[in-house]
């Protein structure tokens, strides 16, 4: 497995192709298919705040790893990551409603470009919250994300859904379904992670280091 | 007629909330209240009027009315729709029913335990002393407390007690295969019904009709005892009352594991009886820790119903007693936690996502050391300094005083919930350890166990405001008291340092300082000092004889918090980090490292230390011997491992997974976070199954693994001969 280590990500953008680790697409893209992928988030970052970009993190995956943001700042030394980036946790799946409720106010407060949200919809299997009540809650969570169509946003899931074994399952099905891009990490023959498209008008498959 | 007398149990019924009531002369009385819980519905007007509209023809169940509320985040009054059940024991499908109906809908007071709103509405609690006016069917006409649970001498019905457990080594789990007589005990009188005439469940029916207990006090009843017994009964037909309420059913709930600061830990199943109290107290962590004096004590400041109180946490106590300020003050109270972070750059989450502080040991032998403790410091600073999670960074004190570090602000305006409920139970905790020394030794007695009790619910109302679950808990109010608590631990430290002590260690609330000569008038005022300056309670835990700070077991030379022996200048011991302290040392290891401390106790200065470690090397080989000669009881060489997976997850043959694989084999379902207990067999033993045994399934011939024991005895004593150059 070729998870980039803590300072990977930013040798490899530096040395390949900008288009590499980089999130462009407006709209909807979940990202799935790795055990890693709440935390791969961070490699698409240095990308969007060398392209000026502000980033609201909305992190259900408690994967936020600041000190990894310091490396990154270290490394790049310009890259003003602490300017451009927001990041607001949740433990539960209802505090992930609420913040994806709360997006449109929070982006009046921080303008971005970008929002990452993780452990969508992986926080909403909690065993301890009925079913009635995460599937309620994730309704409104889909609810949310379809009031920020509107806005000129790129908006990016990363889940780790395909790893848990429940029947709420069914919640990344509703996911894919409501994206306009959804991608899946892939591991070549030589263990190095590349993108699938699986849903999007461009369907070719994107490179990764 | 007219009762006074003490609320036993209290649970919802379709007919209101039923109560037992005990009189000073034990009889008891079974009485209906009436008692409509209403929830609260808040959405947008058309939403709330169309459910209105639904809920219009099931005016036979419901009343609704809309009314104002006020949401605490907000601080605003909110119009919200009223749903008043008629029959309590519909209440949540009700609000399962409203759910379903609009799931855009937000519900408060939705989830609350009926027998706490019941409390809050009659303004009673559990063991309360009321009176009350009943007609002839036991409806009740009027209730009214003549009881407070702020009180500190309060009286307490006169409960029939039945002890009921099985023989033998009362820390092993039945479960796992302990299969000895029943022992039940009430008052003098003692019975052993080992199946030898009658089945236990047919004997143990007859005592219950003539002793007719208020509480059955076990010892693993819960998953195992009281079970067995009902599955017995069943096979046999027999009618086994464990409720004394008749229409009732046993209550069992399931057993489940769950994450706790990043640890796996194992809740048993609860056995619930109504009309009747059943506390198991290897299921009660209250109970285990501060005895019956302590859970009477929870009970009736948490408003929650005996046998719950025993069996939950003491953040679930923290949390009712906040949710009976917030209803108190017309506040809803959501029935999730969903306040979530506040967005921040990242070295601000840097900055804030930390714990206390720590400054680690000066390793080495020291005389003449004091310890300065701030008094129960985190709830201290949420009370102090009005720290709760509503009251940080409000919407209405933009120019409040900042919190070091964060610059979050705290609210100027208002008290907040939760600075409130710690203010009342430090006060009372305060109050009855200033009345200690003035009362009957039995009455200090009650008091420290109450204090003890009330000690438990201040230790995690700090952790609870950042617990993901708690309905009015928010990261932020968590990060601040941490902040706060830094803030002081240095100020602390810069005061010692510039009136000439030195800082040994220091460890988030306490401080080890030394000066040469210092005498405790010394030390005194310098806790005065630092009281005045941070305005926090410090308190002089003790000046230590000599402390020892050990380094960590695998670097001689890293120090680390926390691992360290001390005897005060009365003699007593301070352990921490030692094996003795741990909860899977062989008994026989820890008694070892007992017996040495208590010669060790007596030494006076270094010299006299390593003069005594000589002394106590005789008490390690005697040990030595006895593990040699088979002279020791196989009970004592017991290694207790908490599970931290499942079984089938163990990839290695590690001591604990073959135990478990062991039980496992024999039918015994274990889940994470159980313990199991094992004897070292044959540490080195080629096939993994010879190297220990599971204890229930130890027998003689297995033996034990002399060699390795005595490694572990050695390995205990060791650490005494570190100051000494060893």
């Amino acid at each position: 497995m070729a998870v980039p280590s803590s300072t990977d990500a930013l040798a490899v953008s530096s040395a390949s192709p900008p288009k590499l680790w980089a999130l462009s697409e407006l709209g909807l893209s979940v990202f799935h298919g790795h055990p890693e992928t709440p935390r791969l988030f961070h490699y698409f970052l240095p990308g969007l705040v060398r392209q000026g970009k502000r980033i609201l993190c909305l992190d259900g995956a408690n994967r936020f790893d600041p000190l990894l943001i310091a490396r990154f700042a270290r490394r790049t030394k310009s890259l003003p990551f602490h300017q451009q980036l927001r990041v607001a946790r949740a433990f539960t799946c209802f505090q992930l409603t609420e913040l994806l409720v709360r997006a449109p106010r929070l982006l009046r407060d921080f303008p971005a470009e970008a929002l990452i949200v993780t452990a969508l919809p992986d926080l909403y299997f909690d065993e301890d919250v009925r079913e009635v009540e995460a599937a309620a809650s994730f309704r409104q969570a889909l609810a949310a994300l379809r009031v920020l169509e509107p806005l000129r946003l790129v908006v990016a899931v990363f889940s780790g859904a395909d790893f848990f074994q429940t029947e709420r399952r069914k919640f990344f099905q509703q996911l894919k379904a409501q994206a306009n891009h959804v991608w899946k990490f892939a591991e070549n023959e030589e263990g190095k992670l590349y993108l699938n498209s699986e849903k999007s008008t461009a369907s070719k498959p994107r490179a990764l280091p | 007629m007219r009762l006074q007398g003490w609320i036993l149990d209290l649970y919802p019924s379709p007919q209101g909330m039923k109560l037992w009531l005990m009189e000073v002369n034990q009889n008891r009385h079974r009485l209906i209240d009436s008692f409509t819980p209403a929830f609260y519905v808040s959405g947008s007007p058309d939403s709330l009027r169309r459910l209105h509209g639904a809920l219009e023809p099931k005016h036979s169940a419901l009343v609704c009315r809309m009314t104002e509320r006020t949401d605490i985040w907000e601080r605003e009054s909110r119009e919200v729709l009223e749903i008043s059940v008629q029959h309590p024991t519909q209440y949540s499908s009700w609000t399962r029913w409203v759910q379903r109906f609009d799931s855009a809908l937000r519900l408060y007071n939705s989830d609350l335990m009926l027998a706490s709103l019941y409390c809050w509405q009659k303004n009673v609690f559990p063991l309360a002393l009321v009176e009350v006016d009943a007609d002839e069917d036991g409806q009740v006409q009027h209730i009214e407390c003549r009881d407070s649970e702020w009180s500190f001498d309060y009286e307490l019905p006169p409960l029939e007690i039945m002890h009921v457990r099985l023989g033998g080594l009362p820390r092993i789990d039945p479960v796992h295969g302990r299969q000895t007589a029943l022992e039940v005990e009430v008052g003098e009188r003692e019975y052993e019904l080992d199946e030898s005439g009658e089945p236990a469940a047919v004997a143990l029916e007859r005592l219950l009709k003539w002793h007719d207990p208020d509480l059955i006090l076990t010892d693993w009843g819960d998953a195992a005892i009281l079970p067995r017994l009902r599955q017995q009964a069943a096979q046999l037909g027999v009618a086994l009352q464990f409720n004394r309420d008749p229409d009732a059913q046993v209550q069992q709930s399931k057993a489940r594991s769950f994450m706790s600061y990043g640890r796996i830990l194992f809740k048993n199943s609860a056995t619930t009886l109504f009309g009747r109290l059943h506390v198991d107290t290897r299921n009660s962590f209250i109970a285990n820790k501060c005895d019956l004096a302590g859970l009477w004590e929870l009970a009736r400041v948490t408003k929650l119903p005996v046998q719950y109180c025993a069996r939950t946490t003491t953040g679930t106590g923290i949390s009712y007693m906040q949710m009976e300020l917030a209803y108190r003050d017309g506040v809803l109270i959501p029935s999730q936690k969903a306040e979530p972070e506040d967005p921040k750059p990242p070295d601000a989450l840097l900055s804030a996502d930390r714990g206390g502080l720590v400054f680690t040991p000066k390793l080495g032998f020291f005389t003449n050391v004091a310890e300065l403790d701030f008094v129960s410091e985190y709830p201290s600073i949420m009370a102090r300094f009005n720290v709760s999670p509503e009251t940080v960074n409000c919407p209405c004190c933009p120019d409040a005083p900042r919190v070091p570090e964060l610059g979050y602000r705290i609210c100027q305006q208002r008290r907040g919930i939760t600075s409130r409920v710690v203010e009342r139970l430090i006060s009372k905790r305060t109050e009855l350890k200033q009345r200690q020394p003035e009362v009957s030794s039995s009455t200090a007695q009650r008091y420290k166990l109450q204090r003890d009790a009330l000690k438990w619910l201040l230790v995690c109302c700090f952790g609870y405001t950042g617990y993901k679950n708690a309905r009015f808990g928010k990261i932020e109010a968590h990060e601040a008291i941490n902040a706060v608590a830094r803030e002081t631990l240095l100020v602390a430290k810069e005061i010692a340092e510039t009136r000439g002590f030195e800082l040994l260690h220091a460890l988030v609330d306490s401080l080890y300082v030394w000066k040469d000569q210092a005498s405790r008038e010394d030390y005194e005022q310098l806790a005065r000092e630092i009281e005045r300056q941070t305005r926090l309670p410090l308190a002089i835990e003790a000046v230590y004889r000599y402390i020892v700070f050990l380094p960590s077991r695998q670097f001689e030379d890293v120090p680390v918090p926390n691992r360290f022996f001390a005897v005060s200048n009365g003699g007593s011991l301070k352990v921490r980090g030692l094996e003795l302290r741990r909860h899977d040392t062989p008994p026989l290891i820890a008694r070892m490292q007992g017996q040495v401390l208590d010669i060790l106790a007596e030494a006076h200065d270094y010299d006299s230390y390593c003069r005594k470690v000589e002394e106590a090397r005789a008490v390690e080989r005697k040990y030595e011997e006895n593990l040699e000669n088979g002279a020791i009881a196989v009970e004592d060489l017991i290694v207790s491992k908490r599970l931290t997976r499942p079984v089938r997850d163990y990839r290695k043959a590690c001591h604990t997974a073959i135990a478990a694989q062991q039980l496992y084999g024999s039918g015994v379902r274990l889940r994470p976070g159980q313990t199991v207990e094992y004897i070292i067999t044959d540490s080195e033993a080629r096939i993994p199954n010879d190297r220990v045994r599971a204890y229930s399934r130890w027998e003689g011939w297995h033996g034990y693994d002399r060699r390795r024991y005595r490694e572990m005895l050695r390995e205990a004593f060791e650490v005494f001969l570190k100051p000494c150059g060893a």
